[in-house]
């Protein structure tokens, strides 16, 4: 029997660049090749803009259905409810997509890193966002008039970035939560609601009634939104500018490396019951 | 005669088995019912919460002004759930063929000698049976909370109501089920589909709201029909008389609908079986 | 001494299942013993089959060798590494070929899917470039190589499965069922990759239901019914077993149920195996094994056959296959546990 090798710092970082080649490659390749999706977000993402803004206008009166700032939060509420829906569909269900393309087991078959595995559709999702915020603005300037600004650009990239890195972490956690039911759908529509409504997509935390702002502390997006909000449109964050930043960055980490343990722990789990290859 | 009952008989015999197959696999996953019940309540909660939290204490008034319901949580129920059960039967109808593909299924059912129209079509009695259900339990508690109870004439109608509404909603799914033989990826075209209905049936606000040339593509639409019947029986306490013109305007739109959906899907069928796309995934 | 590549001992793995009755009746829980205590050890650059029907526990025990599976009793080593302490190395040493039309991106083309598992096992752009052509073209996939996975045949899938095994150069292969979908002329290619493989040193472990590949190919074949090794060997050792045994083939017409079992009922007959050719006119081949002689048996064989209405084709003494050595073994035919199987 071999005696245990150690691995060198670059062997291990070139074993790792490697896999996230592989992963983006994919991702890539892939999110290119289904170009009826692209078309779809082209063609739906304002009519779902409409259907989530008009009923929260009705509580408004009609004189001010054309206020410039209300618009701008509206628009980054929808950028990261493509952000948390990613958490849940994309991240969350990466798992059951790739059981029931029966690739599970051969990616397991590999010693690559079970976070980095499921990094092709953290590309994707890059791909994609990245093109809903151009893609949206657009649409708030046809649709209302709205030309979106953005106070802090490089802010905004940061926090945007974690706040992928952080809905990756959030997913796989999801992800090996609802391993054992065969349709996620359902509790995915549920949680991705509850999300967007305490985590303050829309509006400021602050503005919840007390008892659904303990929910909202306790949400990781909360703290995405409103650093990237306040990188956008300079509104006050919940946290010194500093600690918040701080927070996000450690969400990003702690999130991923409890997914790590999530995905071993499912891993394990499905290798115990014979399930990794279930469908 | 004796040739009539048999077909009569073969033919109740499949839409019994799709009922059966349709609800033991509903009642074996049955977290569809806690999402049914309890996502309404989640989307009314949502735009109920953002309401008031950009419009602080003038909301409620604005409401009422914009819509002329006192109740936006009754309001808001309804169009969520009429929208959640909508978008369901869209999904369903539209990705049936495509999931029957990948299991190996839907061949299947083409070596069996089962009316294929009759076969698809009849789905629309277990999610009928599941649609009322939802509709009952989810608006039961605000209607209770109103001290408000509805007489047999308007459930009656919200049933036939229901079931006419739904009957469109499966031709679209035929629809987006024959684009899925030709160009197999059913999600993204399901996805432009549900957001279409979504908005342009005003589920969840007035239709009045919306631009001119907008409200025109609505009125072709017979879910916008479903939604504003619908408010009438279940928030405004309105009855509903036989020759109200978009009661008449529900029935055929939806007629149309549902026949274009068998038209468009005889013809795609036609070109799977030359083409061998029946079993291809 | 030759090197021991894969050691099982004990290796036991249980399922437990939930049957459904009805819209509203609770499931009955099952257990169901996929594997049952089994051990076996197989040698550097031999060829290992496990032979069984359908439901007998092969890919299972491919899968806990695999570390795809975790064993709930016993243990195994893949080349020297314990599959559940060390899966990571077994992993890194071994290649795996999982009987499956699935296993594959759609949207990618064969050579790209090559290339994505190419580098989730490490091995460079470079080096998996060389690799990837040589493997397309010893599985003959070359001129399809460019198009994407969802239009590839179940065969093509097949193939691009077991060039897939073979790209981190493993010293061991599993391969469950690796010729199963493909034609007769492509099985022979991959029969013939095989046996170069095991010439170049690799140990090959694969599984199948196909007597006849098993006793080609294989160096030395455990026989796994319901579980449980019943036999060990080389194809030789094992026909052994049933070599003082007369059997005798046949080639008839009309070998309807009631015919086998009166010839069952003769006296000096201990087992009979049917395989119809054709289900309408009953033709097909029937093997009969006899504890007695040929002179003392034969001729009550035919005339049961005769006044059965029974139309001969030929009737030749035979050598003993491994389907007899499984029915002495197991006392029923393979094909009848390989539809039981099916029916699990």
């Amino acid at each position: 029997m071999l005696g245990k090798q150690e691995i060198s710092l670059s062997t291990r970082i070139e074993k790792i660049s490697l896999e996230l080649y592989a992963a983006a490659y994919n991702g890539v390749k892939t999110y290119f090749r289904y170009p009826m999706w692209i078309i779809s977000d082209l063609v739906a993402s304002p009519l779902w803009l409409l259907l989530f803004i008009i009923p929260m206008l009705l509580f408004l009166p009609p004189e001010k259905w054309g206020d410039t700032t209300t618009y701008q939060y509206f628009y980054w509420g929808m950028v990261f409810f493509d952000i948390i829906s990613a958490s849940l569909w994309s991240f969350g269900n990466a798992i059951r997509r790739e059981q029931e393309m029966g690739t599970l087991e051969y990616l397991f078959l590999s010693n690559a890193n079970r976070i980095v595995l499921f990094a092709t559709r953290f590309t994707t999702r890059l791909l994609s966002t990245s093109l809903s915020i151009v893609y949206l603005a657009a649409l708030m300037w046809i649709m209302f008039g709205v030309q979106i600004t953005v106070h802090d650009q490089l802010l905004l990239l940061f926090s945007l970035i974690l706040s992928l890195f952080v809905a990756s972490g959030f997913g796989a956690l999801y992800g090996a939560a609802v391993l054992k039911l065969k349709q996620t759908g359902p509790l995915s529509n549920i949680l991705q609601f509850v999300l967007i409504g305490v985590s303050g997509i829309f509006f400021p935390v602050n503005r919840l009634p007390p008892q659904l702002q303990i929910l909202a502390y306790a949400s990781p997006f909360t703290y995405c939104i409103d650093l990237a909000r306040c990188a956008a449109i300079n509104t006050p964050t919940l946290l010194p500018l500093w600690q918040e930043v701080l927070l996000v960055l450690s969400l990003a980490i702690i999130m991923n490396l409890l997914g790590l343990k999530a995905l071993d722990f499912i891993e394990n789990n499905t290798k115990k019951t014979g399930k990794l290859g279930a469908y | 005669m004796r040739n009539m009952l048999k077909a009569l008989r073969n033919n109740l015999l499949v839409i019994y088995a799709v009922y059966i197959k349709e609800m033991k696999i509903w009642l074996r996953y049955p977290s569809w019912i806690f999402v049914f019940i309890t996502l309404p309540y989640t989307l009314t909660g949502l735009f109920y919460g953002v309401g008031y939290a950009i419009a602080g204490n003038r909301a409620f008034d604005n409401f009422v002004k914009n819509t002329g319901a006192r109740n936006p949580v009754l309001y808001y129920l309804l169009g969520s759930t009429v929208l959640l059960l909508s978008v369901i039967i869209i999904e369903d109808m539209g990705a049936s063929i495509r999931s029957e593909q990948l299991r190996g299924t839907f061949e299947l059912h083409y070596l069996s000698p089962a009316n294929k129209l009759l076969l698809w079509s009849s789905y629309v009695l277990p999610h009928g049976t599941v649609s009322f259900i939802v509709i009952a339990a989810t608006l039961a508690p605000p209607l209770i909370w109103e001290t408000r109870t509805l007489d047999i004439v308007s459930v009656l109608w919200t049933i036939v109501l229901l079931f006419i509404g739904m009957l469109p909603l499966y031709g679209i799914g035929l629809i987006t089920a024959s684009l899925t033989i030709r160009f197999k990826e059913p999600w993204a075209i399901i996805n432009i589909i549900k957001a279409f209905i979504s908005v342009c049936s005003g589920f969840l606000y007035p239709l009045t709201v919306l631009p001119h040339w907008l409200q025109l593509v609505s009125k072709t639409i017979p879910t916008s029909y479903l939604a504003v019947l619908l408010r009438d029986i279940l928030i405004f306490d309105r009855k509903l008389l036989l020759e109200d013109i978009r009661l008449t305007a529900l029935v055929i739109t939806s007629l149309l609908y549902l026949a274009l959906g068998f038209g468009i899907y005889l013809r795609w069928e036609n070109y799977a079986r030359k083409t061998g796309d029946l079993s291809k995934y | 001494m030759m090197k021991k590549t894969v050691i099982a001992e004990n290796l036991t793995k249980v399922f437990v299942t939930k049957e459904r009755k009805g819209l509203f009746k609770k499931g009955l829980k099952k257990r169901i013993v996929a594997v049952d205590h089994v051990s076996f050890e197989v040698y550097r650059g031999e060829i290992f089959g496990l032979l069984g029907p359908n439901g007998a526990g092969k890919t299972t025990t491919i899968k806990i060798l695999s570390t795809l599976l975790l064993p709930d009793e016993g243990e195994a080593w893949v080349n020297g590494y314990h599959v559940v302490k060390e899966a990571d190395r077994v992993r890194a040493t071994i290649g795996v070929s999982l009987y499956s039309d699935r296993g594959f991106y759609w949207k990618l083309t064969g050579r790209e899917n090559l290339r994505y598992f190419a580098y989730l096992h490490h091995i460079s752009p470079r080096e998996a470039e060389r690799k990837i052509e040589e493997l397309l073209e010893l599985v003959g996939l070359k001129e399809h190589a460019d198009k994407l996975v969802e239009e590839y045949s179940t065969g093509m899938k097949s193939k691009l499965n077991f060039a897939r095994a073979l790209l981190n150069d493993p010293e061991t292969l599993f391969l469950d069922e690796p010729t199963i979908g493909l034609d007769p002329a492509s099985a022979r290619t991959i029969r013939e990759i095989i046996k170069r493989l095991s010439r170049e040193g690799k140990t090959i472990f694969l599984t199948t239901h196909n007597m006849e590949e098993a006793d080609f190919l294989c160096d030395r074949i455990a026989i796994i019914n319901r579980g449980k090794i019943v036999a060990i060997g080389t194809p030789r050792e094992l026909k052994e077993m049933v070599r003082d045994k007369n059997i005798v083939e046949i080639e008839a017409i009309n070998l309807t149920d009631t015919v086998v079992e009166r010839v069952r009922r003769l006296g000096g007959v201990e087992y009979v195996s049917v395989t119809l050719a054709d289900p309408v006119s009953f033709k097909g081949t029937m093997r009969v094994t006899f504890d007695g002689e040929f002179d003392e048996c034969l001729p009550d064989l035919l005339k049961v056959l005769v006044d059965s209405n029974v139309r001969l084709l030929y009737v030749k003494p035979s050598e003993p296959s491994l389907e007899d050595m499984f029915i002495a073994l197991t006392g029923v035919s393979f094909y009848e546990e390989h539809v039981k199987g099916s029916k699990k």
